[in-house]
């Protein structure tokens, strides 16, 4: 029900709905509040008509308001400032809602973040871009060095691009595997590519060891790892104990080590060892 | 015949411009050919047809529509009686 609620008051206040019922005005309910008041609820429509036929009369109008949807009605329209604010504020935060307004990259690959954020304005993803289009960025970030796990999520406004980066992944090689030194081979493990020479076979320096294969998807693989022994023959001007850490600084691994003083210090001979490798973590 | 007879007196009453009603046993009422309102109180309504009057007493009573002669009664309707 709409209309709107007159309280009045005086004597007799009960021919006021009989003035309002003869006038025409359909009166929706009527009830006392006092000896000499009471509350009638007419139409909103018949509200300045019914103040006419009143406005003569001996009785007096205490209050009005308005019930059901007109009294909603009329206090939107006293506070239609206020509405449209809210409106506007609402249909503004749906909007930057689904907006890039702030760019953050998570992760063990935090690190490329100015990479990222030079792939996003290169690709024209800036301030209020739609989030759909950062996502359709993620094969260009996984294609950064190291990266092997990436995700593109955008919510409030804010764009979070997290990296995974991972030392693992290492490229496969192209190129074969060449011996280090000019010696014998002590090891060779092939996992990907074709051996030349086999572990007893004498090699000289940067002979192949393990030539390029080409792969299911077209490139050379080589995945293997050499080591190669070699003889040493140094006469170092120092003692016989600081000969040896010397050489052993210069070669690493020593075996077969035979030492011999000379007139100005120590000759230290023994084997010393090269590794080669391609592929190996 | 009975139902005729007073459907015929209903007829009548209304042409008589006498308030006729229709009641609800411990609720409100339905009142027509109402021409005036002559009293109106929580526990007493007297309302005035073209000939005679109707009194109505009760409990809680208050108005709900009224137009062109008919008068809604809420409330607790105990007794209704006419008076000339």
């Amino acid at each position: 029900m709409h209309g709107v609620e007159i309280e009045l008051e005086g004597l007799s206040v009960h021919r006021a709905i009989e003035k309002l019922i003869n006038a025409g005005i359909g009166v929706l309910s009527a009830r006392r509040t006092a000896k000499n008041a009471l509350i009638v609820c007419i139409r909103a429509n018949d509200r300045k008509k019914a103040f006419a036929i009143l406005r003569g009369s001996c009785y007096n109008i205490k209050n009005t308001r308005f019930t059901g949807t007109a009294r909603a009605l009329s206090r939107c329209i006293a506070a239609a400032g206020l509405l449209i604010g809210m409106i506007c504020s609402a249909a503004a935060v749906l909007f930057l809602q689904g907006r890039v307004l702030r760019v953050e990259v998570t992760g063990s690959g935090e690190y490329l973040a100015p990479e990222v954020r030079a792939i996003l304005a290169e690709e024209g993803v800036g301030l209020f871009s739609d989030f759909g289009r950062a996502k359709a960025l993620l094969p260009r970030f996984l294609a950064l060095p190291r990266v092997h796990f990436c995700t593109v999520k955008g919510e409030g406004g804010v764009l979070t691009v997290r990296l995974e980066v991972s030392d693992e992944t290492q490229p496969l090689a192209v190129l074969p595997l060449c011996s280090p030194a000019e010696g014998r081979v002590e090891e060779l493990i092939v996992l990907g590519g074709t051996p030349l020479v086999q572990v007893g076979d004498s090699v000289a320096r940067g002979q192949v060891l393990v030539s390029a294969e080409r792969g299911e998807t077209g490139e050379k693989l080589v995945i293997a790892r050499a080591r190669i022994s070699f003889p040493i023959i140094r006469e170092y001007e120092l003692p016989e104990e600081q000969a040896l850490l010397q050489a052993s600084l210069e070669f690493g691994e020593l075996t077969d080590i035979h030492t011999t003083k000379t007139a100005t210090g120590c000759r230290v001979e023994g084997t010393a060892y090269a590794e080669a490798a391609l592929g190996f973590g | 015949m009975n139902v005729l007879r007073e459907i015929a007196e209903q007829v009548r009453d209304g042409e008589n411009g006498r308030v006729r009603y229709t009641v609800s046993d411990g609720g409100g009422g339905y009142f027509q050919n109402v021409r005036r309102i002559l009293e109106f109180s929580p526990d007493r309504i007297l309302l005035g047809g073209k000939k005679g009057k109707l009194r109505i007493e009760g409990e809680e009573l208050s108005l709900g529509k009224c137009f062109k002669g008919d008068v809604a009664v809420r409330g607790r309707i105990l007794r209704v009686g006419r008076e000339e």
